[in-house]
């Protein structure tokens, strides 16, 4: 990557993550995971110079700007702070703003810190619905389930992926967040299990589904100046890319489209910009974990795809096979992903935490032996939003 | 730092509001590229400086990144301020990521109930019955800088006479906003939206920067207004510090100043946090030399105040004045946001040379 400054992750803070937190506060929440950060990089909120706060939209919690409340409670006093909003990307969107704030050379040490409460309503769904249009597009009862539920179908008649394989998907999700204490939602099921859970929208039933989560996350991005003079360990940022595409669904399906609903030809075009500053060309073959911001079943099939793991349309047989579980040539969420844990404000954050504690080899029970590069995805918006970041264990490009 | 050309701007005041929000947006992105010489095509990447609240829906940028420019390009969505979007628009630049980088910030008051708005920031249970809503967050920062500096009501009613013959028009009247502030020292807000186009140290063929962005600075203070400095603004004073020392420069080097004045004492506390007047000197210093260096671009706020892009738009609108006029010493701009003024923003711009 051709930046100013190299940059990396030098500490990764989590709280657990659960339907309620009523043991803390918004902004405690938000500080748990940043002290937590900072502690792993052995840092004090002192070193920090610049915040960068995960916070997409506030109305899950009935607060306008709740970041303004968690200035002091994140170390943000007197010091640079913004807030960054891609809705359900939101994570991802702040975890490349930081970068850009050690990138550009202006600040050595960031926080990058979120927290969400979405459980604080009673029907997240109902909140979500507001992102539309509200003349015509909210009437017809459309929300993120809903919206998953038609790139489900359209996967499945441009690729013929199945509900068995989608279920599939969960399954290995729920079993991987087995052996990550944070995860929200791990256990095991089958697929008998999940195909007879109650149908929230055709094709998808509740275990296709992400869970409502609170929690929080926070990574500290340094200065390549600082991690050498400090002898950090490091998870180099070696790409970021975005994408962004019209909330309109119905212009990635007709004739005329630039990109197809079906594909994430958003997140294809995000990792493109990625992989090319990373210098990935086989991504198969050089990425060790992916990471993938998949809230739904059909998602993890849409990533893997436009993250060229593997062709389009041998995701769901692909996944049904066992090619991105343990051992495999690349373990996607080992975490067990956003379908086992999804406070939307952090879920990209969560990503780029666990891609980086692999790097970092403090994955615990998850860690994926010997990993050398991981991928960490978000989406957002009527899935128009994607980010994807490459990080490796060591820096490639850009100047030291 | 290195300096970021700005390569092109559009700022739109609506004193009545006509259209859709989307064609807000794209009339004034388009506008900046024009004004550029460049095309969506020559983007890398579109940051957007806006409120879901204040646009009526959740993730708002869902509907107006495409009108912005951003349809399959790199987009981010900064909801502090236009002037915080064009910090993280600037560091994409430094950083090498994009070379090529419109900002836009807009704010459409005439589709909202602000004071509803601001309510919902408060917290629940202590905040909210309470009421500490913006004119009243205000109110207490005017009260405690009278009290702090020995300054007297006439202070205000001075100031307020003068930008009030300065833009002609409707006074505001006596009605209380909160003690000590009167809506005629407050500034109606209007719709409004502006857009720079951001490129590197070496501009693209056919583009001819207006100016450049030198130096910026950010930063925040606590949200409870009983744990600040009363009547004082200091992350405005860190803010500004930064801004200059990246650019190289000091206060004194600073031929103009364009500054969040939607309040009399939002001025007064500027000049101060900006370095521009001693503590508590401000209306003094303003009816002197001072005076004809705020604003003189873009203009007296109480002409109208283009909410939550004030102080994008104040630079576009340099921007513009630069094109008919260039040269000229390093400005700075600032926009304050948030309850009483928690965060704040300021850039140094100057104009290409003549």
């Amino acid at each position: 990557m051709s930046a100013a400054v190299r940059a990396a992750i030098v500490g990764v803070g989590e709280t657990a993550y659960r339907t309620h937190h009523p043991d803390a506060t918004y902004p405690e929440l938000a500080q748990a995971a940043g002290l937590a950060a900072l502690a792993m990089a052995g840092m004090t909120p002192a070193d920090v110079d610049a915040v960068v706060y995960s916070m997409a939209p506030t109305h899950f919690m009935g607060v306008t700007d709740a970041q303004l409340w968690a200035v002091g409670p994140v170390g943000g006093r007197h010091k640079p702070l913004m807030r960054l909003h891609t809705g359900g990307a939101t994570g991802g969107s702040a975890a490349e703003a930081g970068y850009h704030h050690a990138a550009s050379g202006l600040h050595d040490c960031v926080l990058v810190v979120g927290a969400d409460k979405v459980a604080e309503t009673r029907d997240a769904q109902f909140i979500l619905n507001l992102i539309w249009d509200p003349f015509f597009e909210r009437d017809f009862a459309l929300n993120t389930v809903t919206m998953a539920a038609i790139q489900a179908v359209r996967h499945m008649e441009q690729y013929g992926s199945t509900e068995e394989q989608m279920a599939e998907v969960a399954v290995r999700s729920w079993r991987r967040a087995k052996r990550n204490p944070r995860a929200h939602l791990r256990g095991d099921i089958s697929v008998a299990q999940v195909l007879e859970s109650p149908l929230m929208s055709w094709p998808l039933k509740r275990y296709d589904c992400c869970p409502r989560s609170s929690g929080a996350a926070a990574v500290v991005i340094a200065s390549e100046r600082v991690i050498r003079e400090r002898g950090l360990d490091a998870a180099w940022i070696n790409g970021a890319g975005a994408l962004a595409n019209t909330v309109f669904m119905g212009d990635r399906l007709g004739p005329r489209r630039l990109t197809d609903m079906g594909d994430w030809d958003e997140l294809r075009g995000a990792a493109a910009t990625a992989y090319r500053q990373a210098g990935i060309t086989d991504p198969a073959r050089q990425i060790d974990v992916a990471e993938t911001y998949a809230p739904f079943s059909i998602n993890e099939i849409m990533a893997v795809e436009a993250l060229g793991l593997c062709a389009a349309g041998e995701g769901g047989p692909a996944i049904a096979e066992g090619r991105f579980d343990e051992g495999g040539e690349v373990e996607v969420n080992p975490s067990g992903g956003t379908l086992c844990a999804n406070p939307i404000a952090v879920t990209g954050l969560v990503r780029v935490c666990d891609a980086a504690l692999q790097l970092l080899d403090r994955a615990g029970g998850y860690q994926v032996p010997g990993a050398q590069t991981a991928v960490a995805t978000a989406v957002g918006g009527s899935f128009q939003f994607q980010t994807c970041m490459v990080l490796g264990r060591e820096p490639t490009g850009g100047k030291s | 730092m290195d300096p970021v050309a700005l390569a092109g701007a559009a700022a739109v005041r609506r004193a009545i509001p006509t259209g859709r929000l989307e064609e807000l947006v794209f009339e004034t992105a388009a506008a900046a590229l024009a004004d550029a010489g460049l095309s969506r095509a020559d983007l890398d990447a579109v940051v957007l400086g806006a409120s879901d609240e204040l646009d009526g829906r959740s993730i708002s940028s869902m509907l107006t990144a495409a009108p912005a420019g951003a349809l399959l390009k790199d987009e981010a969505k900064v909801p502090d301020s236009g002037l915080h979007a064009l910090a993280l628009g600037v560091m994409k630049v430094l950083s090498g990521s994009a070379a090529t980088v419109m900002v836009i910030s807009w704010g459409a008051p005439s589709e909202c109930s602000r004071e509803a708005i601001q309510r919902t920031a408060l917290e629940p249970f202590v905040e909210r019955p309470v009421g500490t809503i913006d004119g009243v967050a205000f109110g207490l920062t005017a009260a405690a800088y009278l009290e702090r500096h020995g300054r007297a009501l006439a202070d205000l009613d001075r100031r307020a006479d003068v930008r009030h013959a300065r833009v002609g028009g409707d006074r505001g009247g006596d009605g209380w906003i909160a003690y000590p502030l009167r809506r005629r020292h407050v500034a109606p807000v209007v719709d409004g939206a502006a857009a720079v186009v951001l490129v590197s140290g070496r501009p693209p063929a056919g583009a001819a920067p207006a100016g450049w962005i030198r130096g910026l600075g950010w930063a925040s203070d606590v949200h409870a207004m009983a744990e600040r400095t009363p009547g004082a603004w200091p992350a405005l004073e860190v803010a500004a510090a930064r801004a200059l020392g990246r650019a190289g420069i000091a206060i004194a080097d600073v031929a103009g100043y364009e500054v969040d004045d939607r309040t009399v004492i939002h001025e007064a506390l500027a000049l101060e946090g900006l370095g521009a007047a001693a503590p508590g000197t401000a209306f003094d210093a303003l009816d002197g030399e001072l005076g004809s260096r705020v604003n003189r671009h873009s203009g007296d706020g109480f002409a109208g105040i283009p909410v939550h892009c004030t102080g994008l738009w104040r630079l576009a609108t340099v921007c513009a004045a630069w094109r008919d006029r260039p040269g000229g010493g390093p400005l700075l701009v600032h926009d304050s946001v948030g309850l009483g003024g928690q965060s704040h923003a300021v850039v140094v711009a100057e104009a290409v040379r003549e």
